[in-house]
């Protein structure tokens, strides 16, 4: 594979509304590169985005958490770095999920089978280190939370969709404070985030209308639904830079929704 | 922060099925959702004869903001469209006038939906009791 050339502007017309990559694709095939440093820095954001859905996948066949963070980290050192599964990444292979799930789960067949009990150093095969050390906290808390009692596959797809959830929160946080807009934020979180998300009451708009310096109730409900509505929109583009093209990612969306709900 | 449940996973991507379809009948169906939780949506809220006028009120509030705030055209066209609704609301299951628009203006905007071919039943029949009632007069 020729490597890509990273472009060290944005490209305004592969780039979403808040400025982020819009293809993740891209940010695939420059980590495949090898190029420093874009190259680490992509792998990097790679390796954040998607360790939890292979963790889980892992922790749900029934592996501890100790080998299951084993396992985890040489999965991303000897597969992704060491067989260089990003280079067998293309867009015309369609969801990069699939592949990613394809992949972890004959890696952990044949570490089954060779029953291989190697300590691995976060070193990958190539000798590039790797990128960010895992959170045994955060990924043993994110699988009891959603995967526990789980098929394998089923813990997947469903940490696949908590990083996309998380990362794009995230993202459209930012944008609201890069926007000047932390009000919007604040009010979208203590009525929609957390008490959707994480069972938390909604605060009155009594409340944030006083706090925030908001003109009243109404304008504070259009305030939640402006940012909802960014972050629905962030949520399409974020899935839409893991397939090739539009059409798949309703698709995608729709999948994923339906795993989560046909699945419990 | 994790979520707590693939059901509330499945809460936050809905948002995103929602919005692809048509965004701008999404946010006025989170509208209602936000004053109401139990509602489905705002055709159900406003069909809701058990609906409280103080709901109905507060939603009427959040629509004529959304007027002036919406996005864009299409926005700015459902919240008068659902503005409009909620003061029907407010006449038909409460026999309460929320709106001190002048019956002229109230009547031109039931008329309105009365005309939309798109608009369900059920959406049609509370603006027809609406602009019965506003045209009968009040007995004393």
């Amino acid at each position: 594979m020729t490597a890509l050339p990273s472009s060290p502007m944005p490209d305004p017309g592969k780039t979403d509304a808040m400025g982020y990559s819009r293809t993740n694709w891209s940010m695939i095939m420059d980590a495949a590169s090898g190029q420093e440093p874009s190259s680490n820095s992509a792998l990097d954001r790679l390796v954040q985005r998607y360790w939890p859905a292979v963790f889980a996948f892992i922790r749900s066949s029934g592996k501890s958490v100790d080998e299951a963070t084993d396992l985890t980290q040489g999965f991303l050192c000897d597969v992704l770095l060491g067989r260089n599964l990003l280079q067998t990444a293309t867009p015309e292979r369609g969801r990069f999920r699939s592949l990613l799930l394809k992949s972890v789960s004959n890696y952990v067949r044949e570490q089954h089978r060779h029953a291989t009990r190697k300590k691995r150093a976060p070193i990958g095969s190539d000798g590039r280190a790797m990128p960010s050390p895992l959170s045994l906290d955060e990924g043993e808390g994110a699988w009891a939370a959603i995967s526990r009692d789980q098929d394998p596959e089923s813990a997947f797809h469903a940490q696949w969709a908590a990083s996309l959830v998380r990362q794009v929160l995230e993202k459209v946080r930012i944008d609201c404070m890069r926007r000047g807009q932390e009000a919007y934020w604040e009010v979208f979180a203590r009525r929609v985030v957390r008490p959707k998300l994480y069972g938390e009451s909604p605060e009155s708009y009594e409340h944030l209308v006083a706090n925030w310096g908001i003109l009243d109730a109404a304008q504070a409900a259009n305030m939640m639904v402006t940012v909802k509505r960014r972050f629905a929109k962030a949520l399409v583009e974020e899935a839409e830079s893991t397939v090739t093209d539009a059409l798949v990612t309703k698709s995608e969306l729709e999948d994923l929704l339906n795993l989560l709900v046909h699945e419990r | 922060m994790i979520p707590r449940s693939r059901n509330e996973l499945g809460t936050a991507l809905g948002w995103a099925v929602e919005t692809e379809s048509d965004p701008s009948m999404a946010t006025a169906d989170w509208l209602a959702q936000d004053a109401f939780p139990r509602a489905e949506g705002i055709f159900a809220l406003v069909n809701d004869p058990q609906i409280p006028v103080a709901i109905l009120v507060q939603l009427k509030d959040a629509f004529k903001a959304w007027r002036i705030m919406g996005e864009n055209v299409r926005d700015r066209r459902m919240a008068a469209y659902c503005y409009a609704l909620v003061i029907a609301a407010g006449l038909v299951h409460a026999g309460q006038r929320i709106s001190s628009q002048s019956d002229g203006a109230l009547l031109r905007s039931f008329q309105a939906i009365r005309m939309d071919k798109t608009c369900s039943e059920h959406v049609r029949g509370l603006v027809d009791r609406a602009i019965r009632m506003l045209e009968t007069p009040a007995a004393d």
